[in-house]
């Protein structure tokens, strides 16, 4: 993606008058997107650009808060923005969940069996992580109580 | 039926119809509006013989869309940081389970079910979202247009039977719900958690993008020992 001199002017004079920072907020979005696609490729690892973005989107929040001595402030382009995503987030999965119809073939002979073992696993896990974070962290709030009791007494 | 509108109308028509039934439902997560919005879109280009390479490179738009969501993410992760840091540990323990359960589970059911080894290395990452899981299985010897079709009917469970699940397991911190949900079925899953609420959709894009990088970390080298120390050839 090149974005030729005109276009840029237009993007900056486009920001200048950016009053709800939306604008803003999507060039910094895609900026990081971008930033973090590049260092994904030069970084050789298999973990895709856009958790390289996310983790730098998080690290500029960081560095605002330190430089603005605010605490998890989050300007409110960026909070619209990223809720405008979010809402919607499962628009976004469907031109790819559409080539399913490219894929009906190897669908049609092992499906059955596939198809009944992803179903199960998928459920097992959710269920079974999800008592995991819950008892851990009622065994985990119960230690901070007892710890809290005792230093009372 | 070729151009840039045309698969946008088609993409986003069905996406608000399918919103609309959902919503009507009593946000019923049977009816999953992703679900239901990508079997409108298949079924048209079924019907009109539309090559799905043709309808999406109109729609790609909307598809790039989900790296600048992902990366959007960062913005309610780092409002909840004080509470995800203050469960760190809990939360890590869980990471792993997790990610472990969704690829053994997965795997050793499919090998009782009788599937060959080439679906089972499909299988293997397919709770890793769809760019992670196919980069994976291409890695290790999988069938990448497969993994992508498991990655999504993964999403899809976990979005719609999820909620069911978590329920009857007694499930009830909303931190809880959205990150197990995010580990098992990436970001359709977590889609479906921001519905149930903003801390659960967090939790569970939190669970997406920590479990798409230890999937990519473990799966891998496992796969390539199992297979080495059980005289396959690879």
């Amino acid at each position: 993606m090149s974005l030729h001199a005109p276009a840029a002017r237009d993007v900056a004079s486009a920001c200048h008058s950016d009053r709800g920072g939306l604008l803003t907020a999507f060039l910094l979005f895609l900026a990081l997107q971008l930033a973090g696609g590049a260092l994904a490729e030069t970084s050789g690892l298999p973990v895709p650009g856009m958790i390289f973005g996310l983790a730098l989107l998080f690290v500029i929040l960081v560095l605002r808060d330190a430089w603005l001595g605010t605490h998890r402030a989050v300007p409110s382009g960026l909070d619209v923005a990223a809720k405008g995503l979010h809402d919607h987030l499962g628009l976004l999965f469907v031109p790819a969940g559409a080539g399913i119809i490219n894929h009906l073939g190897p669908l049609a002979t092992e499906g059955p069996a596939l198809l009944s073992a992803v179903v199960v696993s998928t459920l097992l896990t959710v269920g079974l992580t999800g008592r995991i974070v819950a008892s851990l962290q009622r065994r985990s709030a119960a230690r901070h109580a007892d710890i809290a009791a005792s230093g009372r007494l | 039926v070729n151009g840039t509108a045309s698969s946008l109308v088609l993409t986003l028509g069905a996406y608000v119809v399918a919103h609309s039934l959902w919503s009507r439902s009593g946000r019923n997560p049977l009816l999953n509006p992703t679900m239901l919005a990508i079997a409108g879109v298949a079924a048209a280009l079924l019907a009109f013989r539309i090559p799905h390479a043709d309808y999406f490179t109109g729609a790609r738009l909307v598809h790039d869309l989900l790296g600048t969501a992902v990366v959007a993410l960062a913005v309610p992760l780092y409002r909840s940081a004080s509470l995800l840091r203050a469960r760190a540990t809990v939360l890590a323990a869980a990471l792993v389970a997790g990610s472990v359960m969704a690829a053994a589970l997965g795997v050793v059911l499919a090998g009782v079910l009788g599937s060959t080894e080439s679906a089972l290395l499909s299988i293997a990452p397919r709770s890793a979202t769809a760019a992670v899981s196919m980069e994976i299985s291409a890695r290790i010897g999988g069938l990448p247009a497969l993994t992508a079709l498991l990655t999504i009917a993964t999403g899809i469970t976990g979005a719609m039977l999820g909620s069911f699940v978590l329920d009857a397991a007694g499930v009830r911190d909303p931190l809880a719900r959205g990150f197990a949900i995010g580990i098992a079925s990436h970001g359709i899953g977590t889609a479906r958690a921001f519905q149930e609420s903003e801390v659960a959709g967090t939790a569970a894009g939190l669970g997406m993008a920590l479990n798409a990088m230890l999937t990519a970390l473990w799966v891998p080298p496992l796969v390539k020992w199992l297979l080495g120390s059980g005289g396959v050839a690879p």
